[in-house]
């Protein structure tokens, strides 16, 4: 199944939002997840969901903090990386 | 016996303190900071003797600086984890007596709403720093203070575990026990001021408190890093590369993203020793991380907070068959370790039961029943055996159950709850919690809610990764919450 970057974008916000950092608050997607209380075992979470939902393996090597700190950024590089 | 004021820090010069990415600070610079922290302490009429919390969003330079001013104040350290929710962390200042709370600006909002619940007449001095440790609130005061004499002030720190009545546990850290544990280690790493530490834990874990106290006992080098860059091994990867730390001391799941993240054949030759703690480091990932860093010695430190480190194991290279249990060791030689047998004899030689710890890094000087079941072999050496009560650790955090299941039971809806931990393949040990929903009428509750009702009141590692929704609870034949049966279940 194709998913766009939008699709993935929204899966992930929902996702990160409700059940990683389980706030009732909105999250944008420009907003730095290790300010609102990201920690590795969060990253790895949404690695999981990623995978699950998106059927691809990504190894550790791969995970650069910096290109991962929003919604918008982990969306890109998933997006990314299904095209690959 | 060693006790962290600001002439010892002085007494480093111009040594790097604390290094980070962007910037570096010497001793001389930290005991400047720090003294701002003293003065500001004292003008605020925050007594020597008195607890005071300590909390760094950023974990800046901001961190060490204040605990520095609040040790060398004679003041009692609480860390507060930044990742809490406020009501938690204002119900620790509260039950410690904090006369202050000292924070970076990361903080402001988790400042405000603690200093908020903190009860009309009892006040609460909020100091913030910035990034670099600089005052940034109140201003500065001008006159230095009178010295104090401190040698009379016991207590260093105090630190939080999970407690199984449902509220967080206090324990005190003595400045003899941290001078205790440190002059040990130090002597046995040889740590030196040519050193660099790269401090991965969190301050309100004993491990940071190696980190802390016995890099600035010896004048080497502390690196500070944020948590966002350790939060994936790449990230730790690249912060030893840019850093080369010759020290780290850290959780064995830390070392094993470490290890996922290195490419193939890559080594990081300059790290000399890495201490591990907090859980079992599994022997075949542990042989594997070991070949990455070819010139470490390796030790296997093992202690409750209640103890500290109490028995270590320096790993030899002959051991790493990926296959052996690697022991914790022999008792350090501060401590009096003892094994109770299941019929309360005391076992001599080899033999397996429950360890007793004493000593001056044991809360109130021991004996300390660790609930730990642990075997003496016939080389003298101490295994873990496994927990003798249902204390799991998640990412080497203690955690009772007891308090995850009290907390659910704050839950209107909630007539009773079981907290087990199970082994995930990608996450470790996580939490699962069955619930069983009372049958009042009330609205049916969900999944979600119930994790967001306990992220308001425990720490994340707390709140279990899957709830499940019962309209009973298993009971074994004699009506108890049979346990087994929900570990079965999970399978």
């Amino acid at each position: 199944m194709a998913h766009d970057l939008s699709t993935i974008t929204k899966a992930l916000k929902e996702h990160i939002q409700n059940e990683v950092l389980l706030r009732d608050t909105p999250l944008s997607t420009d907003e730095d997840l290790f300010a609102a209380g990201f920690d590795s075992m969060s990253l790895t979470r949404v690695m999981v969901f990623v995978e699950e939902q998106f059927g691809i393996q990504i190894p550790d090597s791969e995970l650069v903090i910096d290109e991962l700190s929003t919604v918008d950024k982990i969306a890109k590089f998933v997006h990314g990386y299904r095209s690959k | 016996m060693f006790r962290l004021t600001l002439g010892a820090l002085t007494e480093h010069g111009a040594s790097p303190a604390l290094i980070s990415h962007k910037a570096s600070l010497s001793y001389t610079e930290l005991a400047e900071r720090a003294a701002v922290v003293t003065r500001t302490l004292r003008k605020g009429s925050v007594l020597p003797g008195s607890a005071v919390a300590l909390l760094s969003s950023g974990r800046g330079f901001d961190e060490a600086i204040s605990l520095c001013g609040i040790l060398a104040a004679g003041n009692i350290a609480v860390p507060l984890d930044a990742h809490a929710p406020p009501a938690r962390l204002a119900e620790m200042v509260r039950s410690r007596g904090c006369r202050a709370l000292i924070h970076d600006e990361g903080a402001q909002n988790i400042g405000a709403s603690i200093e908020s619940s903190i009860e009309e007449g009892a006040s609460l001095l909020r100091i913030v720093l910035d990034e670099q440790g600089t005052l940034s609130s109140p201003t500065v005061p001008s006159s230095p203070t009178r010295e104090i004499t401190l040698r009379d002030l016991s207590t260093a720190c105090i630190l939080h575990t999970s407690g199984s009545t449902g509220v967080p546990k206090p324990v005190p850290i003595s400045w003899a026990g941290l001078d205790a544990f440190t002059e040990f280690l130090v002597s046995e790493i040889n740590l030196t001021s040519q050193d660099r530490v790269l401090r991965v834990a969190e301050l309100v874990f004993d491990l940071a408190w190696f980190d802390h106290i016995a890099t600035f006992r010896v004048g080497a080098g502390l690196m500070c890093l944020g948590r966002k860059d350790l939060a994936s091994g790449r990230g730790t990867r690249d912060a030893i590369l840019a850093l080369n730390p010759s020290v780290i001391y850290g959780v064995p799941s830390l070392f094993i993203k470490l290890t996922a993240a290195l490419p193939p054949g890559e080594t990081l030759p300059n790290v000399r020793v890495v201490l591990f703690a907090g859980e079992v480091f599994p022997p075949k990932e542990l042989a594997a991380f070991a070949a990455r860093v070819p010139n470490a010695v390796l030790y296997n430190l093992y202690g409750p907070t209640e103890t500290n480190v109490c028995t270590y194991h320096r790993v030899s290279r002959e051991e790493l068959n990926g296959v052996g249990e690697i022991p914790i060791g022999k008792a350090c030689p501060y401590a009096s370790c003892s094994i109770v047998a299941d019929d309360g004899s005391l076992v001599e030689n080899a033999g397996a039961g429950e360890l007793y710890v004493s000593g001056p890094t044991t809360v109130g000087g021991g004996p300390y029943p660790t609930r730990d079941r642990v075997e003496r072999g016939a080389d003298g050496l101490y295994r873990f055996r496994g927990r003798i009560d249902r204390m799991v650790k998640i990412r080497g955090y203690r955690v009772e159950p007891g308090e995850v299941e009290s907390a659910l039971c704050t839950h209107a809806n909630v007539e009773q709850a079981a907290v087990i931990a199970i082994e995930d393949p990608r996450l470790g040990k996580v939490l699962h919690a069955y619930v069983a929903a009372k049958k009042n009428g009330n609205e049916p509750i969900a999944e979600r809610a119930l994790r967001m009702f306990l992220a308001e009141k425990l720490p994340p590692y707390m709140v279990p990764e899957k709830v499940f929704i019962l309209d009973d609870l298993p009971r074994t034949v004699t009506g108890k919450i049979d346990y087994q049966a929900l570990g079965q279940r999970a399978v």
